[in-house]
This record gives structure tokens, C-alpha cells and sequence, in this order.
């Protein structure tokens, strides 16, 4: 911090290695006195992720290898977007003692968080590619473009992230607030449904639900082989504009962050 | 070039009473309601710790802050160190910080202190290819022995002590903040931290100090700030600023 207006447009990409290596540990951390180490993660997502699909896949009449596909990375981004979104509030805070004694830019403890549910979601797709390969017979070319739908997703979870932790050390209750809206979503976003069980007229409300169109640009491509052209647009849209304004208002609070930390 | 200005800065600490100004719900219902609910909510009760103080250190001030509890003096060496920004008033800072307020952040109590180099070198801005040097040099000067290679955990906590000293005292900086309570361990390595702390303070540009003792002052500073109320009342060198601070506290009592 040598300056106490800081750059922050200058300074909000910088020591991403740094956080990295951070996240890296922090994950070692979470299971060092565990023999199975990260594959709980695994294992607590497969249960998850099974048990939706067996009693889900009988309600809706789908093919089961299908609809696990479908479940699997839908619970993969959703447990993404959603830990990031409940927990960006104490980013800042949980790591004050780096913060206060390093000469480090405090935006880097925000990019340390995000790649940390970053790599979770890392383990979960890995595991969801063997299911993919077995499920999905004709595989093409065009699932590749679940990448950038990827790519999407950090994007709009990095701009949350920006301003959720921005307001989350003045507001004491932004993190409960957030947490019944995503237990609301959860259910109104078709994480785990298909949304033609919806039927025609109810289906607007999944449209209008950018949620929707970020785990459709990643499902879109590898399920329908297909490029879900609105969702690409709507989700890299919303994206972008997260991301700007995430930004931005990290850079207007930045120098009203310390003062609520103390 | 290495400076400090600070111009008529004010700096404020939210005081935290209730959880009603720090809610959110009561901040949406503030707004939705052009304050006409909860609108005392945005009107949040500070302490002014700094109150329109002006400062100027060049390359090659040694800066001692002196004052009575309460004086400020914590809040401006955190300003300095950009952990808390000023509310207003016009603060530059130029030059790369080092700040000793605390000690004992950011390392991992589960693993060895040489593992735990590996990341401090990185918060600390130290080069891969420096990162042997400063390991040796941390081992040599801890004389922590066999105990390097094991996990923090089972450090006594003076131990410990030494080894966060010994890690974040081996890089110089430009700009060097100094909270002189921080504690390092026993009588003989007492000797050893001050002349650590010696060395690194000569090899920085500038070096502001917070102090309740005359013979550091006189010893390691070419300057003196005397601060009351979050206001410096008097600067100057040491040795007149210290017979102020005498004189004040003898008429106080």
C-alpha cells in the first residue's frame, strides 16, 4: 500500500500467482489431518449428486446417464457461484493478518478466495468428465465450447466477489441476506430439474434468471451439442458488466476497508 | 524519492454499538424510504483518532511518535503503513513499506518454519532465487536448531516469537513503521532482535518509530513528533521534544 489513494485498477490483477499458491494452501489446509485429503470433496459432492439423480431421474422420466451428466455439473457451478456468493462477505476479514502486516494488495486475498472455490470446482468437472465420456456417445468438437462457458462463470464470480467483499466488512448481515436468496434460487433456478417439466408458460421465469443461462453455457454444449447462442450472449454479458462494476465499486470503498477491519 | 505527506488528514474509527448501522436490511429500508425508516442508521458514531494533522518526512528522517495512550499515535503509524486511509485531508506516500506493528501473521502453525519461509519470502516480496539466503539466514539467527524442520505447533512461544521476528526483519524497505511494544523473547535474544532491528532500520530510507523511551529515541532518531488528542503538538528534535513531553507529564501529573 505505498500510497493511500491506491491505483486499484493498476493493482486488481496483481500476485494472482501469489494467491494461488495461497488458495493452493489453503486447500491443503482444509483436509491436512484427513487420510483422504481433497477426494472428500469428491465424495461429498458424488453423494449429493447421485442421490438427486435417482430420485429426480424417476420424477422427470429422463434417461438416468443423461440426467447425471445434467445434475452433476449443475451442482459443480452452483456450489460455486453460491460459496462464493455467501462467503465473499469475509474475504477480507479472514485475512486481515496477512492484510495488516504484509505490503500486499488487499484485492489479492479476494482473488486467493475465489481461486480456492475455483479449484474445488476444478475437482468437480474433472471427476464429472469420466461420467461425461461414458454418458455422452456422441461427443463432438462443439463441447469444447463449454470452456469459455466456464470462463464465464469465474468472471461473474470474481465481479460478486469484488463487491460482495467490498460491503461485507460495513454490513454484518450481508451474508445471512445472501444466504436465504441463493437457498431461494436454488430451488427456482433448474439446477437439478429440467426446465421443460416446467411447462410452456412458467418457463419465462426461467429465461429471465441469468443464473440459468450460466449453467446452460457450460450443460448447453457438452449435453445438446449444440451452442445455446442467448445464454452465451445474456451470460458473457452479465459477466463483463459484473466484473466492470465489481471493479468499480471495490475501487470507490477500498479506502473505507481498513477502517471497518479494526 | 522516499516521502511521507500527510495534509490536514482526518482519520475515524466506526465505533460498533448496535448491529442496527451495520445492517443491511436497515440500510435497504433507509433508502426505500428516503430515511424516513431507520434513518438514523447511516448516521454511524467515530472516533476521531486523527484530527487534521499535517506531516511532511523526507529521505533520511528518523521519525520517533510520542504521546500518552490514546494519542494517536497508533492510528498514524497505521495510516503510514496504509492498513486504515485517511477520512479526508490529502495523504502520498512514496516509497515501498515495511511495517513491524504486530507480529505472527500469516504463517501455518501445522507445518516446519522452513516451509512457512516459502510463503513469507512470497508476502514479503523476496526472489526465488533469494529464497535459500533468506532461509539460511533466518536458521542462522532464530538458533532454532533441529526445531526448523518441525512443525510451528510445537514451538515454545518464545520460539515462535523469534522465528516471526527473524522472518519479517530480514528486507529492508524504503519506508520502515515501527510499533516499538513488539516483544522478542528472552533477555539474550533481546540483544540479538534489537541488533537485527538496528540493521535493517539503517538501511532504510525512512523510519517512523513509536516509542515510550528517551534512549531509543535518542539513539536510533534525528526527529521527534509529540502527539495529544490526534494532534502533533510538538516537533522537533528529540532531546527538546522529550523534555516537552516530561514538562507536560509532570504538570499533568
Amino acid at each position: 500500500m505505498a500510497s493511500s489513494k491506491p491505483n486499484v485498477f493498476g493493482r486488481l490483477f496483481p500476485k494472482w500467482d501469489l494467491a494461488f499458491d495461497l488458495a493452493w494452501q489453503d486447500i491443503k489446509d482444509r483436509f491436512s489431518r484427513t487420510v483422504l485429503g481433497p477426494f472428500w470433496i469428491v465424495i461429498s459432492n458424488a453423494m449429493l449428486v447421485i442421490g438427486i439423480t435417482i430420485v429426480f431421474g424417476a420424477l422427470f422420466k429422463t434417461p438416468i446417464a443423461d440426467f447425471l451428466v445434467y445434475v452433476s455439473l449443475g451442482i459443480a457451478l452452483w456450489t460455486f457461484l453460491s460459496t462464493v456468493m455467501t462467503g465473499a462477505s469475509s474475504y477480507l476479514e479472514s485475512g486481515k493478518n496477512i492484510l495488516f502486516t504484509y505490503n500486499v494488495p488487499w484485492s489479492m486475498q479476494i482473488t486467493r478466495k475465489v481461486f480456492v472455490e475455483g479449484i474445488v470446482l476444478a475437482i468437480h468437472l474433472l471427476v464429472a468428465i469420466p461420467v461425461i465420456l461414458i454418458a455422452q456417445k456422441d461427443l463432438g468438437v462443439v463441447s469444447f465450447m463449454a470452456i469459455p462457458g466456464i470462463f464465464t462463470n469465474l468472471m461473474f464470480a470474481y465481479g460478486l466477489a469484488l463487491i460482495i467483499a467490498s460491503y461485507g466488512v460495513r454490513y454484518s448481515d450481508l451474508s445471512h441476506a445472501l444466504e436465504s436468496i441463493m437457498l431461494f434460487l436454488f430451488l427456482f433456478t433448474p439446477v437439478f430439474w429440467l426446465e421443460s417439466a416446467l411447462g410452456p408458460t412458467r418457463s419465462a421465469f426461467v429465461h429471465y434468471n441469468p443464473l440459468f443461462h450460466f449453467l446452460e453455457v457450460v450443460r448447453g454444449p457438452i449435453l445438446d451439442q449444440g451452442i445455446p447462442l442467448d445464454s452465451f450472449i445474456i451470460a458473457t454479458t452479465v459477466s463483463v458488466g459484473v466484473l466492470t462494476l465489481g471493479i468499480f465499486i471495490y475501487s470507490k470503498r477500498r479506502s473505507k476497508i481498513g477502517m471497518w477491519m479494526q | 524519492m522516499t516521502h511521507i505527506h500527510f495534509d490536514n488528514i482526518d482519520v475515524s474509527y466506526p465505533i460498533r454499538v448496535g448491529g442496527r448501522e451495520r445492517s443491511t436490511m436497515a440500510a435497504l429500508a433507509a433508502t426505500a424510504s428516503f430515511g424516513r425508516i431507520a434513518g438514523d442508521m447511516k448516521k454511524i458514531p467515530y472516533v476521531n483518532a486523527i484530527r487534521g494533522l499535517s506531516l511532511d518526512v523526507k529521505s533520511g528522517d528518523r521519525l520517533a511518535v510520542i504521546g500518552r495512550n490514546g494519542a494517536g499515535k497508533s492510528t498514524l503509524l497505521k495510516t503510514v503503513s496504509g492498513i486504515i486511509h485517511p477520512l479526508s485531508g490529502k495523504a502520498d506516500i512514496e516509497g515501498s513499506i515495511l511495517s513491524l506493528l504486530s507480529l505472527g501473521s500469516g504463517v501455518n502453525m501445522e507445518v516446519s518454519a522452513r516451509t512457512n519461509l516459502k510463503l513469507i519470502s512470497r508476502l514479503l516480496g523476496i526472489s526465488k532465487g533469494e529464497l535459500e539466503a533468506f532461509t539460511e539466514n533466518v536458521l542462522e539467527f532464530t538458533e532454532l536448531g533441529e526445531f526448523f524442520d518441525l512443525p510451528l505447533n510445537t514451538y515454545s512461544s518464545g520460539m515462535l516469537v523469534r522465528f516471526m521476528f527473524g522472518a519479517v526483519t530480514y528486507k529492508p524497505a524504503d519506508i520502515i513503521v515501527v510499533d516499538e511494544v513488539i516483544g522478542a523473547g528472552d533477555a539474550k535474544f533481546f540483544k540479538k532482535a534489537e541488533a537485527r532491528a538496528r540493521e535493517l532500520f539503517k538501511k532504510s530510507n525512512i523510519l517512523v518509530l513509536s516509542t515510550h523511551s528517551p534512549d531509543i529515541t535518542y539513539e536510533l532518531c534525528n526527529r521527534a513528533i509529540l502527539m495529544a488528542r490526534g494532534e502533533i503538538i510538538m516537533d522537533g528534535t528529540p532531546k527538546d521534544v522529550w523534555e516537552e513531553y516530561h514538562a507536560i507529564l509532570e504538570r499533568e501529573g
